[in-house]
């Protein structure tokens, strides 16, 4: 075997080439260079009406400053009406008009800087006005543009969405950073479900489902201090891109029990006297639509399993007929919320759990004659609800330490 | 364009070429004659009157009339041997007469001189050459001939640890400047009567020895001829190191990356004779070449195989893991904070603008400036003396870290990011050099296209690489082209018992290197 010589230089024109297509490249250049210091990141943004543009947006957009988020306290100075940025403040919520969300955001740079950079977006919200209205023109340009990112929590504001970003967390620097985290925490209640821009789309491609987004609300504490919180009318029900009605705890609830949303859950069950707390672990449910005599049956098979945590009787509850009398009136609890939420929203005629895509997706041949007549399908729509609960354990101690 | 390249080439190469290195005209060739006197006289006008040629002119045989005469080199040649082994039994020799027909000077070497390596020689340059490295010359009047005496001694450093390649578990010797010292320490290691040891002459102003070493039944065929092709070819001044070996038998001389490998190490150099390879010493240098070179070895110590497998391939892991952190951090950081700023974490985000707020420079300056002044404190570390040496890390600590950063000439994570880089970097010593420069190019190339001309300049490597051959053999074997038998002590490093068979690449002459079924179990547990 002779060895080989390998080389680039036996063939110098094949070397000058690949130069030359080289150097082409480097004439790209540097175009979409930007250095860190040219950036104001934007983690929060808020769509209200505008009052200068009946079809356009008045835009919040929370600017980050970094240098304020090393050290420096987390307690922002409380009461600080007219906006004024204080030197302790990590963040800065400015605000321009426009007839479109580009248009507005452009229209930022007349105050700030640098432009605004929307890739590190955590949190768009709505205010209630302007989810009324409807939110499908605006909300174009967060699927369109190349920078938002599709996982962007979306929240409704009780009031105008400026004033949820104007809070200062007490554990957070920045407003938005908590509120998305405070909607992503409502899964150990799962009395809210954190919707991000995919499942926006989602629904508004669908033309039969709509979308809940939760609602959250500025409360005002005895020394005048502002928390954001999501409480008492927790869900925006939406039809097609406008805010029709809302939801309770409980109704958000039962909504995700139904659809397969919950995640941890506590149920107090009045038994033997007393309230026994039970720690839901695992939930899931199953749906099957069918067509019966031109109606739409759907039933719904929801499954949880849970775990006493909270025995308030003063009896053990630890007893095999004590975990099935338990086991009975949860899935009887769970079944009269289900039932709640799913009469609610065919008052609201708001197919929220998604049953016209399961019957299209079913009978896709009869789908073709009732996608137009889907409001009133909806509204005849007959529900089958069959809970089955299991009890796992009572927890490290059978019987309850009292006196 | 192109042409008036191609004319202003075909003009420098024709003008520079009739210089030729050395340009001598031939002289007459100088002979021994019979006399004493004369040659004498030819080799001081060869040598001159240094006065560390020795020259003693003796009187012995018969009634002591035949005249003899000893050169040698005072420092290269031991003394006392000399003076026992060769003039002592030439001294008292009683039978020896002058002009009696004694048809060969071999036959006073071979009956007379106490010495052995005694070998007859006519050529006078052959002869100086033998005189300048460390052998007795013996002359005696009458005879055109001369008596080469092997008498080699001179200081030498001792075998001690080899200073470049430090182990914790394994032989702590490793090779010396002379290159007899050197291949007896490989035959200690590798006591194969198929061992052969080559040696040549390379160089013109100096003759230094070049030995080519190979075993015999397992070498790649081919590969010693063309070593020995390829270091004929060698006409320069002196071969000082095997450096200038390496450099002129290399099969990419424009490649940063090498084709040939080296080690201080004899059982290294051992190791890789079984495998298939040859080695190349040369006098001088503790360093010695061993060719075929795969990419690979870059990343292979000699004591991954004295450890236990799962700690040498987790070493095997890390080696590699370090290679790409010193050669891409600088780069990656220039990239994605310059271009791809949505794919760092929101938080880390923050912490990073807080850090450049200060820095005057984009990215890609702050990085190389960073790397330059790091360059420049390693490179002074190993010049220094050791007296200073403490004050160097201490500035080096004090001006890269803390003064940087405070200056604002660079941002804290940019001073992380280098520190990480330049301990990476001396993780592998073999590929520092190599991977300094890289480390340069993917800088630039991210600056000016992020991570995209990243991809880019991988790409340009990766194919350069694959195209690299060492001496026929890919450079980037067993991996292109795949060889999954090989692939056992890649990455990984396969325990004694797994590895039966030699590498197919080097090594296909004798395959197998060990029986198979040789994993050991307690006696209980065998069948």
């Amino acid at each position: 075997m002779k060895p080989d010589h390998g080389g680039a230089m036996r063939k110098p024109i094949r070397t000058k080439t690949a130069l030359c297509l080289l150097s082409v490249l480097m004439l790209a250049g540097c175009t979409g260079a930007r250095e860190l210091g040219d950036l104001s990141v934007v983690i929060g943004m808020g769509l209200d009406a505008s009052a200068e543009y009946p079809d356009g947006v008045l835009l919040t957009a929370q600017i980050v400053r970094p240098s304020e988020m090393k050290g420096g306290s987390s307690e922002g100075s409380a009461g600080d009406q007219d906006g004024q940025p204080q030197p302790s403040r990590a963040y800065w919520n400015i605000q321009a008009t426009g007839e479109t969300v580009l248009d507005a955001l452009r229209e930022c740079t007349h105050e700030t800087n640098n432009r605004l950079y929307l890739a590190h977006n955590q949190l768009i919200v709505v205010g209630k006005d302007a989810a009324k209205a409807g939110i499908g023109r605006h909300f174009d340009a967060f699927l369109r543009h190349n920078e938002p990112r599709p996982s962007t929590v979306l929240l409704v504001s009780a009031t105008r969405a400026s004033d949820i970003l104007d809070v200062q967390p007490e554990l957070d620097k920045l407003p938005a950073m908590a509120v998305t985290k405070l909607t992503k925490t409502q899964e150990f209640t799962s009395q809210s479900k954190a919707v991000n821009i995919i499942d926006y789309a989602n629904a508004m491609l669908s033309k039969t489902t709509s979308l809940v987004i939760p609602i959250a609300t500025v409360s005002e504490g005895e020394s005048g201090e502002k928390t954001v919180s999501i409480h008492g009318s927790v869900g925006a029900v939406f039809k097609g891109d406008r805010m029709v009605g809302e939801l309770s705890e409980s109704e958000f609830r039962g909504y995700l029990w139904a659809s397969g949303g919950i995640r941890r859950t506590v149920l107090n069950i009045g038994y033997r006297g007393g309230r026994v707390g039970i720690d839901v672990v695992q939930a899931g449910s199953d749906i099957e639509v069918s067509l019966v005599n031109g109606k739409v049956l759907a039933r719904v098979k929801v499954k949880q399993e849970g775990r006493i945590s909270d025995n308030g009787t003063n009896v053990a509850v630890a007893t095999e007929w004590d975990f099935r009398d338990l086991e009975a009136l949860e899935s009887e609890y769970i079944r009269s919320e289900i039932m709640d939420t799913f009469n609610k929203a065919r008052d609201m005629n708001t197919d929220i759990y998604g049953f016209g895509e399961m019957v299209s997706k079913k009978y896709p041949s009869e789908w073709e004659g009732m996608k137009d007549r889907w409001d009133e399908m909806f509204g005849s729509l007959q529900l089958e609800v069959s809970v089955e609960s299991k009890l796992r354990s009572s927890g490290l101690v059978i019987y309850p330490i009292r006196p | 364009m192109f042409r008036v390249i191609r004319r202003i080439h075909r003009k420098r190469r024709t003008s520079g070429g009739d210089e030729t290195a050395g340009g001598s005209e031939k002289k007459a060739a100088p002979a021994l004659s019979g006399g004493l006197k004369e040659n004498l006289e030819l080799f001081r006008g060869i040598l001159g009157s240094s006065t560390d040629i020795v020259i003693t002119e003796f009187n012995f045989g018969r009634e002591k009339k035949a005249k003899g005469a000893l050169l040698y080199v005072d420092g290269l040649s031991n003394k006392e041997l000399l003076d026992n082994t060769v003039l002592k039994p030439l001294l008292f020799d009683e039978c020896f007469i002058a002009g009696r027909e004694v048809s060969d000077l071999e036959a006073i070497g071979q009956s007379l001189i106490a010495a052995s390596g005694v070998k007859k020689k006519t050529d006078v340059s052959d002869i100086v050459g033998d005189m300048l490295s460390g052998n007795a010359i013996v002359l005696i009047d009458s005879f055109a001939e001369a008596l080469s005496v092997e008498n080699k001694k001179w200081e030498t450093r001792g075998v001690e640890q080899p200073v470049t390649e430090n182990v914790v578990r394994g032989p702590r010797d490793g090779f010396t400047e002379t290159i007899r010292t050197n291949t007896a320490l490989l035959r200690r290691h590798l006591k194969n009567p198929g061992l052969r040891i080559e040696t040549f002459k390379i160089g013109r102003q100096a003759k230094t020895d070049v030995v080519v070493a190979y075993v015999k039944d397992l070498v790649m065929p081919g590969l010693v001829d063309e070593i020995k092709k390829r270091l004929q070819r060698i006409d320069t001044d002196a071969v000082l190191e095997s450096g200038y070996i390496e450099a002129f038998i290399e099969d990419a001389p424009y490649s940063i990356f090498r084709t040939v490998n080296d080690s201080e190490k004899p059982d290294c150099v051992a190791g890789r004779l079984l495998e298939g390879r040859a080695a190349i010493f040369v006098d001088g240098t503790p360093f010695v070449l061993t060719v075929p070179m795969l990419f690979l070895e870059n990343f292979v110590t000699v004591e991954d195989y004295y450890q236990r497998p799962y700690y040498s391939t987790y070493m095997r892991f890390l080696r590699f893991l370090c290679y790409l952190l010193a050669v891409f951090s600088p780069a990656i950081y220039v990239a994605l904070t310059t271009f791809h700023q949505e794919l760092i974490p929101t938080k880390l985000l923050f912490t990073m603008a807080a850090g450049v707020a200060g820095v005057p420079f984009p990215a890609v300056l702050e990085a190389g400036i960073m790397i330059l002044t790091f360059d420049i404190l390693s490179e002074a570390g190993i010049r220094l003396p050791s007296t200073v040496g403490s004050a160097i890390t201490i500035v080096g600590a004090l001006v890269i870290g803390q003064a940087s950063v405070s200056a604002g000439l660079a941002g804290p994570f940019m001073v992380i990011i280098i520190a990480i880089t330049a301990v990476a970097s001396f993780v592998i010593p073999a590929l520092t050099a190599s991977s300094s420069l890289l480390r340069y190019f993917f800088l630039i190339l991210a600056a000016l296209m992020g991570g995209f001309g990243i991809a880019m300049g991988l790409m340009i490597v990766l194919v350069h690489l694959i195209s690299l051959r060492s001496f026929g053999v890919p450079y980037l074997s067993p991996f292109a082209p795949l060889n999954v038998s090989d692939l056992k002590d890649t990455f990984v490093r396969a325990p004694h018992w797994a590895m039966t068979m030699r590498p197919r690449v080097l090594g296909f002459l004798n395959r197998r290197r060990q029986k198979s079924g040789l994993r050991p179990s307690p006696p209980g547990a065998r069948k």
